[in-house]
């Protein structure tokens, strides 16, 4: 979870405002606004190295929702990396 | 570890790092907001957060041309369009309007039957935070979405986690939050008189001929102007269509409402009345999906989804209650300014 709120964090305005969101909390109903989220969006894509398919831009709507997405990435990449190892 | 992007990410760290040379070159590539239809009221410092540009980039766009009035306190002030087109044309990729605008069209390069089924949405409309002293901030009304239109269906079992959907027809002046069913369904229209309009006007955004770019609410409102400018958006391509259409002696009409996906946005589109039902012509989409404009990262190669924009209605447009493709928000009498629909949200929705 802490790599998707660094994230999600670098992607707003105020960085402060995200000590006010919980994981499952709607970002947009907590106050981060559509050139915000749109970051997050790119953020998600530079993270990933791919663009993200309709689903997952339409899923990115709580800290928790971006970790699934970044975090199950991840470790799939870890174990590929291992594997090449 | 850093690895090499897939083709169609965006390598920046941060949105929006054009440059001066790109933000001033993008000057003479859209049309201008004429003089009367200006509202030379943006300062640097709210364009560089509402479009993630660099400040001073922004401050120099009035020594290269941009048209401005200069404030003694808060520098040259900018129409906001006008910034808001520089941003899409100055070919970063990276702006926040060309961003939201590549994201939201990412659906139309999903499977065709993913544009139809039927989809709940929670849409939340969050009233924006106007700066100032209290006493100065005018009031503030959002239009409703329109519940009883074809494909839109209220879903019962989200009232009770609060989702209440808003009352009546007019506007209110309040936020809202509510979850919607949307169902698309593929079609085409029969008239071949609707078709030779049809090519005709998204003939003319794919020439250049019309340059697609961000229009003033004003401008939106007087559609044949705008057009005959040289300067179209959803808005006025919507009501331009209708206009035409209605005077084939058919029955027409322009509609706005939001476009849902990870965020939601302003669009608006044609509807025409065939075979005992209201069919959508969306026009901009069509064009963007059909070559678009590739200078400005809109192109989305989708010919499929284009020939679906004639007649076929999409799970993610959420029509509302605004005749003609009137404005959405308004500050006091007046259309809200752009970034006012900063408080769109949309998601798919799911029962507890």
């Amino acid at each position: 979870m802490t790599s998707a709120r660094h994230l999600i964090q670098s992607g707003l305005d105020l960085p402060v405002l995200l000590d006010r969101i919980g994981d499952d909390d709607d970002l947009i109903a907590s106050g981060v606004n559509s050139g915000e989220m749109v970051r997050i969006a790119l953020n998600c894509e530079q993270r990933l190295g791919r663009v993200l398919t309709d689903d997952e831009l339409a899923g990115l709507n709580t800290v928790r929702a971006v970790a699934a997405l970044i975090e199950e990435t991840a470790t799939g990449h870890e174990l590929a990396e291992k594997a090449v190892d | 570890m850093n690895r090499p992007a897939a083709p169609g990410v965006i390598q920046a760290g941060r949105a929006g790092r054009a440059g001066l040379a790109g933000l001033a070159g993008a000057i003479g590539r859209f049309v201008l907001t004429p003089a009367e239809h200006a509202r030379y009221d943006t300062d640097a410092a709210s364009a560089a957060r509402w479009l993630q540009l660099a400040e001073p980039e922004i401050t120099a766009l009035a020594d290269a041309g941009l048209p401005h009035l200069t404030d003694s306190r808060h520098g040259p002030l900018f129409d906001y369009t006008d910034l808001v087109n520089t941003a899409m044309f100055c070919g970063s990729g990276q702006s926040v309007p060309e961003l939201a605008l590549r994201f939201l069209l990412r659906f139309a390069v999903s499977p065709a039957e993913t544009w139809y089924e039927p989809r709940k949405w929670l849409v939340g409309m969050r009233l924006p935070e106007v700066p100032g002293p209290e006493r100065d901030r005018p009031l503030i009304r959002v239009r409703v979405p329109d519940l009883s239109a074809d494909g839109v269906a209220e879903v019962p079992e989200a009232e009770q986690d609060g989702f209440i959907p808003p009352a009546g027809t007019e506007p209110i002046a309040r936020g809202y939050q509510l979850v919607v069913q949307l169902s698309g369904a593929p079609g085409t229209l029969a008239d071949r008189r609707v078709r030779a309009v049809w090519t005709e006007v998204v003939g003319a955004l794919a020439s250049g001929e019309v340059i697609y770019q961000t229009v003033p609410e004003s401008l939106r409102m007087a559609h044949q102007q705008a057009w005959q400018l040289g300067m179209a958006d959803c808005i006025v391509v919507s009501r331009l269509l209708a206009e035409r259409i209605r005077k084939l002696g058919l029955p027409a009409r322009a509609r706005r409402g939001y476009l849902l996906g990870l965020v939601g946005s302003d669009h608006a589109w044609c509807e025409v009345h065939e075979g005992g039902r209201w069919q959508p012509l969306d026009a901009v989409f069509a064009f963007a999906a059909a070559g678009g404009a590739p200078d400005r990262n809109l192109r989305v190669d989708a010919p499929a989804f284009a020939e679906a924009c004639y007649g076929g209605r999409f799970n993610r447009l959420l029509p509302c209650t605004a005749d003609d493709a009137a404005p959405l928000v308004y500050f006091g009498e007046r259309p809200a300014p752009g970034w006012a629909l900063a408080g769109i949200s949309a998601r798919p929705w799911q029962s507890a």
